[in-house]
């Protein structure tokens, strides 16, 4: 036997097992997901919402908008979060530096006045211009700051919320009505709740009227269905498993709630790494265990955050590229979690699963490929093995995108044509021949991004939302 | 065959049969939900003028239940009426409640309260309060004794909207030693409890306004009984005295409740910051304020919100020597407390008026600011 084909025999049996404990490991997800998921939509059955709205005894909370240039978008997110359905909140609008006209369409929509407001500086940002209040809506807030990133725009919305809960809401971002009531209680039934974050959906191709979300459709554009099956399968069996088992790691930076004070212990956003998100839920957990304070983060599937998803290669690319490479700071800005009994669920069970699946996933991924290319050059390759694993590789990814479509059918049933459905599940099969591959390729290029210490946030083009 | 691929094959096999299996699950559910609103809404429009003209009087309730006897689901019942048992009150709510009995849906829910099973459960203990059912009160009371967190919020729940008052002190009991319940969320289910928990919850702050013994917590025989067996032995460290007594604070501030006005001011003599600011926010829900009340000490407190809120107490009885005050107030280190004196200044007429005018254009940079910003804020609206 040659070394070549030897090689290959232990590449082989790495990647079986590797590929066995990837796909239990996820299929385990589907099925505590489900219950997970069960639980939540009978607490939500039980809830009595219009209860809570009236009630003047519910967690008032502050809304933290960071924008950076988003004249085409922010009027409409403004105006959409100031009509959500809550007792009492403020709005806090950080123009971080914006170079465009997004703060002159903010002062003209809202009539701002400009004036010193109760700012505590608790966490360090950078210089503030000036605040505003609206003479039209006294709960609304805009700063006006010079440019140091999203992380240092929502830490200067920290400092000046007055409220023990807040919400950072991207300005491209809509949330339903009833959103923010449904995550904040949360944090009211159980005060160990230190974060909570919902579910993001692509907001493209959806009608939007009044900043609302009125009738959800699927965008007709190639990149945004692979995106939706793929938000549906993180969300709906990845974020609500780990959330089910305690081991959540991640909440999304597009819609997310803290308690402010465990925010303001833990030392507020990062502003030096690109997954300000994960970051801090990782080092709040971090700071909770080391004051000793019990917490909880948690997920809930169904106050949904819609985004607008990039619909461009190049858009797509940029954006998975940071993810990956904002994944890889968090996990190595905390790697004493990294198997460390002291952290429960998170320290022994999903640190490590991030670290080996997600972290490093695409390179074993990539690897694969690079293997079959060698195998195939030398004749090393035995086809039937190949065809028979990569039919099973491509089923049970479909498996898996089909029970997110299944769980979201029975408990949420969002996109109300089975057209629809059915088109989202022509994607979950087709997604496996090629847009797999190549955000593999992007994942990794996101991970020497990472070593190589490059890039930045990148631009993302901003469109208004379908008013159509 | 090699057994390595036979497994691959047999995968395939598998996860193919799984994969057909969800999707024909998607689309026979879709099939049967689209099936059963289709029904449903035959069966609305049927019940619907049947239902008004038992409510108005013109139907009799032996046809009526005749009536929607013929459909025997209990889920579109639940669906019909819920709305209207939430709406309704008085004789209206009687008279739905009473055709619900008929129609045995009061009795199906009590069935299911028994259940082992949690979904059945809980959503019967919550049916059952909308249906303000007093019979299965003890039922519901035993289940707030539930290790299950849902159940207790479930039972929790139904008993507060069931407006029964012998079942506030076991909800109170049970939300803040079985469940993790932040004050908020434990006032806020007891305040749909209704007005009647107002003398019981006066009584129990005036027990403890005659003096608390908090080193004395676990010794029976001491005072304060009736206030101390709401207490959790379990978790002293979580749910003090002073969190019940904020929670019952707020519940009478929530009814606007002005009998409770002379232990609410006996109780801010000798109040932490924390209780001096929920009892400050009762007298302003209250609409009312203690005859012996005086805000000039709470105008000069050291904590911002008891200022916030006192400078808000003046507007309710405005006089004119607070005026110099609120004056000094706009120059607060505080931008709430500045723009709630500037407000409250507004509130006392002509000569807060013209003071906020003079300031506006004054050389103090704060209370310029604040006055132009309230000036500013009245024009628009």
């Amino acid at each position: 036997m040659s070394t070549g084909q030897v090689f290959i025999i232990f590449y082989s049996v790495f990647i079986i097992l590797y590929f066995l404990a990837i796909n239990l490991s996820y299929l385990g997800l589907v099925v505590i997901s489900f219950f997970g998921i069960k639980k939540i939509s009978l607490a939500e059955k039980i809830a009595e919402r219009d209860l809570s709205f009236k009630s003047s005894f519910f967690k008032p909370l502050s809304i933290i908008i960071p924008a950076f240039n988003e004249e085409a978008t922010i009027v409409e997110t403004v105006r959409s979060t100031l009509s959500l359905r809550y007792p009492d909140f403020e709005v806090i609008v950080v123009s971080d530096g914006s170079t465009d006209q997004t703060m002159e369409v903010l002062k003209e929509t809202f009539s701002l006045t400009p004036g010193f407001d109760n700012y505590r500086a608790e966490l360090k940002t950078k210089k503030l211009n000036r605040i505003y209040r609206s003479a039209y809506y006294p709960n609304l807030v805009v700063i006006d700051k010079e440019n140091g990133g999203k992380s240092d725009a929502l830490n200067a919305g920290i400092n000046i919320s007055q409220y023990p809960l807040f919400c950072n809401i991207d300005s491209d971002s809509l949330v339903d009505t009833d959103a923010l009531l449904k995550i904040t209680d949360l944090f009211v039934k159980d005060w160990r709740v230190v974060a909570a974050g919902g579910t993001i959906r692509a907001a493209n191709g959806a009608l939007i009227k009044g900043g609302m979300v009125k009738a959800v459709r699927i965008s007709k554009k190639f990149w945004v269905r692979f995106q939706i099956v793929e938000y549906l399968r993180a969300f709906l069996f990845g974020r609500a498993g780990w959330s089910s088992i305690g081991g959540l790691l991640i909440l999304s930076g597009a819609f997310s709630v803290f308690r402010r004070k465990a925010v303001i212990i833990a030392g507020g956003y990062l502003t030096n790494t690109i997954g300000e998100d994960m970051e801090l839920v990782l080092r709040l957990q971090r700071t909770m265990k080391k004051i000793r304070r019990p917490y909880k983060v948690q997920f809930l599937p169904d106050p949904v955050c819609w985004t607008q998803v990039p619909e461009t290669y190049g858009g797509l690319k940029t954006q998975r590229r940071r993810w990956q490479r904002g994944l890889a700071e968090s996990l190595f800005l905390n790697f004493e979690m990294f198997l460390n009994p002291q952290y429960g669920t998170v320290g022994m069970i999903s640190y490590p699963f991030f670290l080996l699946f997600e972290f490093l996933g695409p390179v074993i991924e990539i690897s694969g490929y690079l293997v079959l290319i060698y195998a195939l050059a030398f004749g090393l390759l035995n086809w039937p093995f190949v065809l028979l694993f990569f039919s099973v590789a491509v089923l049970l990814g479909v498996l898996l995108s089909t029970a997110a479509l299944l769980v979201e059918e029975i408990f949420y049933r969002s996109y109300p044509k089975l057209k629809d459905v059915l088109v989202l599940f022509v994607f979950a099969i087709m997604e496996n021949f090629f847009y797999r591959q190549i955000h593999s390729w992007w994942r990794f290029l996101g991970l020497l991004d990472f070593i190589f210490k490059r890039g930045g946030w990148g631009t993302l083009s901003r469109q208004r939302f379908n008013n159509d | 065959m090699d057994p390595f691929l036979t497994i691959l094959i047999y995968s395939i096999y598998t996860s193919s049969a799984i994969i057909l299996f969800f999707l024909v699950v998607i689309v026979f559910l879709r099939w049967k939900a689209a099936r059963e609103e289709r029904e449903y809404k035959l069966c609305e429009k049927e019940w619907e003028p049947l239902y008004i003209d038992y409510i108005l009087g013109k139907s009799e309730l032996d046809y009526v239940k005749s009536q929607f006897l013929k459909t025997n689901r209990y889920k579109f019942y639940r669906l019909f009426f819920t709305p209207y048992l939430k709406m309704l009150d008085g004789k209206d709510f009687e008279a739905t409640k009473a055709l619900c009995r008929e129609i045995s849906i009061i009795g199906h829910y009590r069935q299911k309260l028994l259940k082992r099973n949690l979904y059945d459960k809980a959503t019967a203990a919550k049916m059952l309060g909308d249906f303000r059912c007093y019979q299965s009160i003890p039922e519901r009371i035993r289940m707030l004794k539930s290790k299950n967190h849902l159940l207790i919020l479930a039972a929790a729940q139904g008993l507060a909207v069931s407006n029964n008052p012998r079942a506030f002190r076991p909800v109170l009991k049970a939300l803040l030693s079985n469940t993790y319940f932040t004050y908020e969320g434990a006032t806020e289910i007891l305040s749909r409890f209704g007005s009647e928990i107002c003398p019981p919850i006066t009584e129990l702050l005036g027990e403890y306004s005659k003096g608390f013994v908090p080193a004395a917590l676990n010794n029976p025989r001491k005072k304060n009984n009736a206030f101390r067996s709401l207490l959790p032995k379990a978790k002293p460290a979580t749910v003090n005295h002073t969190l019940l007594v904020i929670i019952l604070i707020d519940l009478l501030g929530h009814y606007r409740y002005a009998e409770a006005l002379p232990v609410l001011n006996r109780l801010l003599a000798k109040a932490d910051t924390e209780t001096i600011v929920h009892i400050l926010k009762a007298y302003l829900r209250i609409g009312k304020l203690p005859a012996e009340y005086d805000p000039g000490v709470y105008l000069k407190h050291e904590d911002w919100v008891i200022r916030n809120f006192a400078i808000q107490t003046t507007e309710m009885a405005p006089d004119k020597d607070l005026i110099p005050k609120l004056d000094q107030l706009l120059n607060d280190e505080n931008w709430w407390v500045r723009y709630h004196a500037a407000r409250a200044l507004m509130a006392f007429g002509d000569a807060g008026h013209s003071l906020l005018i003079l300031r506006a254009d004054g050389s103090e940079t704060e209370s310029a600011t604040i006055a132009a910003y309230v000036l500013a804020s009245k024009e628009v609206s």
